[in-house]
């Protein structure tokens, strides 16, 4: 077999509005319990606003919860009906749970925000706009908010609150908050593509803000330096 | 019972005999053709499943899929092609024929989609999930271990459980293998991608099959779409009138089915208004050679 001779569309398996709808049924089976994650990340951000602190239990708990939960209720049980690869990305959600909270626990209370105020600050974007903003998109497909994709349903904001946490803490949480859910952006992106979706590019520039995040900071001049002597 | 409904039980009745048997009077009927291997008569127009009919459980895309299922029915049924590969299609096709029965219309077919070592778990899966005992069709999809799947579904043939042996290939792959299995092995069906855009099987797959006495199906005839949204809006051929088309897709199908090889293709779609489109590219006359080249001219100047 030639893998060359295959496009991304061929191993699009699924229409459009099968996907979209996947959501809709997911949220409507368990509603309100896809509003819990957005409220418990509000709750840990509107603590870091008023008091100047971090909550780490609480978002390493709830990030954790999130990723269990997306991988056993919405990958493997709804998004595999209609992608047989699905099944087999769910353990990788439930790697990542523990890892949150395995981190978290070891860790303890010993988080602390990032130096560069630009990656907090990237950071933050990404947790709020996953958490808040996401979920309406549904309204430009014609669905309700009832279609929405919400943190800790929905793959997608789940990778990329995860991914903002990552840019707002420093240390061992960083490194396990990027690896499995860049792979999910990555992923999405190629999904959504295929697809012929606007949303593409949301994972696209979510991606783009991680590698750029990564890159060393910048070194003074050489110049300069041989100028001291 | 109103008259649309005792004009479709009538088309019922003949389409059940004629998917069972063979005979004059089935070769009298317009849009069906004969298996070569064991003359059974089949609609032209049959319907696929990939991605279309992948719905999960969603009862909203159910329902849409099951109404489809109905309008081909009504048009007199055919082929319904799925493939462990595609999803929940096998599943989906199972709840339409238990909620409208196939009354006989339904050609049955699907594929083997694993390794031999695996292929019978897979094949009773695959009964489950339609409903059904007895395929009228099983292929091997995309050539995968096809020797030892190839001789699991003739012994499958030779106890009488199954109709028809076929192999596919898909988007114009692996023509040489393909070339070969045809050559040597007694398949029944070979299932392959062609279209206006998509016409290397002219070259040497169809005159084989043609030679050989290998019935045809063919999938992807409008490139999952691309081909009609392409063509959507640009002048249909001046010969349109006189094959009775009224649209790019009749034109697409009856190039396709005006090929002598060509024993069945199978659009996928969603949609009620476009099955009964796709059938009724058989009420019209099929282009002859002279007019599939100016067809295919015609596609290329666009």
């Amino acid at each position: 077999m030639n893998w060359l001779d295959y496009r991304l569309h061929d191993f699009l398996l699924f229409a459009p509005d099968a996907y979209w709808r996947l959501f809709e049924q997911a949220n409507h089976g368990v509603w309100p319990l896809p509003l819990a994650f957005p409220l418990l990340i509000a709750i840990c951000l509107g603590a870091y606003w008023r008091f100047r602190r971090t909550v780490p239990y609480l978002a390493v708990g709830a990030l954790g919860m999130a990723w269990a939960w997306c991988g056993g209720f919405f990958v493997d049980r709804w998004y595999a009906q209609i992608n047989w690869l699905a099944s087999y990305a769910a353990p990788a959600f439930y790697l990542q749970a523990l890892l949150i909270v395995g981190t978290g626990i070891i860790w303890g209370r010993r988080h602390e925000l990032a130096v560069s105020t630009w990656r907090r600050l990237a950071g933050l974007i990404l947790v709020v706009g996953a958490s808040f903003l996401y979920p309406l998109a549904a309204f430009t497909r014609g669905q309700g908010i009832m279609g929405g994709e919400f943190v800790g349903i929905a793959t997608d904001p789940t990778a990329v609150a995860t991914l903002g946490f990552g840019l707002i803490a420093r240390g061992p949480l960083t490194a396990i908050c990027i690896p499995i859910p860049l792979a999910v952006c990555v992923t999405s992106f190629l999904t959504l593509w295929a697809m012929g979706s606007w949303q593409a590019a949301v994972p696209l520039a979510v991606i783009a803000t991680i590698l750029i995040s990564r890159l060393p900071p910048s070194k003074p001049p050489t110049g300069a330096r041989a100028a001291d002597h | 019972m109103n008259r649309r409904a005792v004009i479709q039980g009538i088309a019922g009745v003949a389409a059940t005999a004629m998917l069972t048997a063979s005979g004059p009077a089935a070769a009298a009927v317009s849009g069906w053709r004969r298996i070569p291997s064991t003359k059974v008569q089949i609609p032209s127009v049959g319907i696929g499943s990939w991605i279309t009919f992948n719905v999960g459980s969603d009862p909203v895309l159910l329902d849409r899929s099951t109404r489809v299922i109905a309008a081909f029915l009504e048009e007199g049924g055919g082929v319904i092609d799925s493939s462990p590969m595609y999803g929940s299609s096998q599943a989906t096709i199972g709840h339409a024929l238990a909620q409208l029965g196939d009354a006989g219309r339904v050609f049955s077919a699907d594929k083997v989609w694993t390794s031999a070592a695996d292929a019978r778990g897979q094949l009773e899966q695959t009964g489950r999930r339609w409903g059904i005992g007895r395929f009228d069709l099983l292929q091997v999809h995309n050539l995968i271990d096809w020797q030892a799947n190839l001789e699991l579904l003739f012994a499958l043939k030779a106890a009488g459980q199954l109709g028809h042996v076929g192999i596919t290939t898909s988007h114009g792959r692996r023509h040489g293998d393909l070339e070969r299995i045809m050559a040597t092995q007694p398949v029944d069906f070979v299932q392959l991608t062609y279209n206006l855009a998509d016409r290397e099987a002219e070259s040497r797959l169809l005159p084989l099959a043609h030679e050989k006495g290998i019935a045809v199906i063919v999938n992807r005839p409008f490139r999952r779409g691309a081909l009609i949204r392409h063509l959507s809006g640009k002048p249909l051929p001046a010969m349109a009138p006189e094959l009775r088309a009224e649209s790019w897709a009749q034109i697409s199908l009856k190039f396709i089915l005006g090929h002598p090889a060509v024993t069945c293709v199978i659009p996928a779609t969603t949609r009620v208004d476009h099955v009964r489109e796709n059938k009724r590219v058989v009420l019209g006359p099929m282009p002859d050679a002279a007019m599939r080249q100016g067809l295919a001219a015609h596609f290329a100047d666009l």
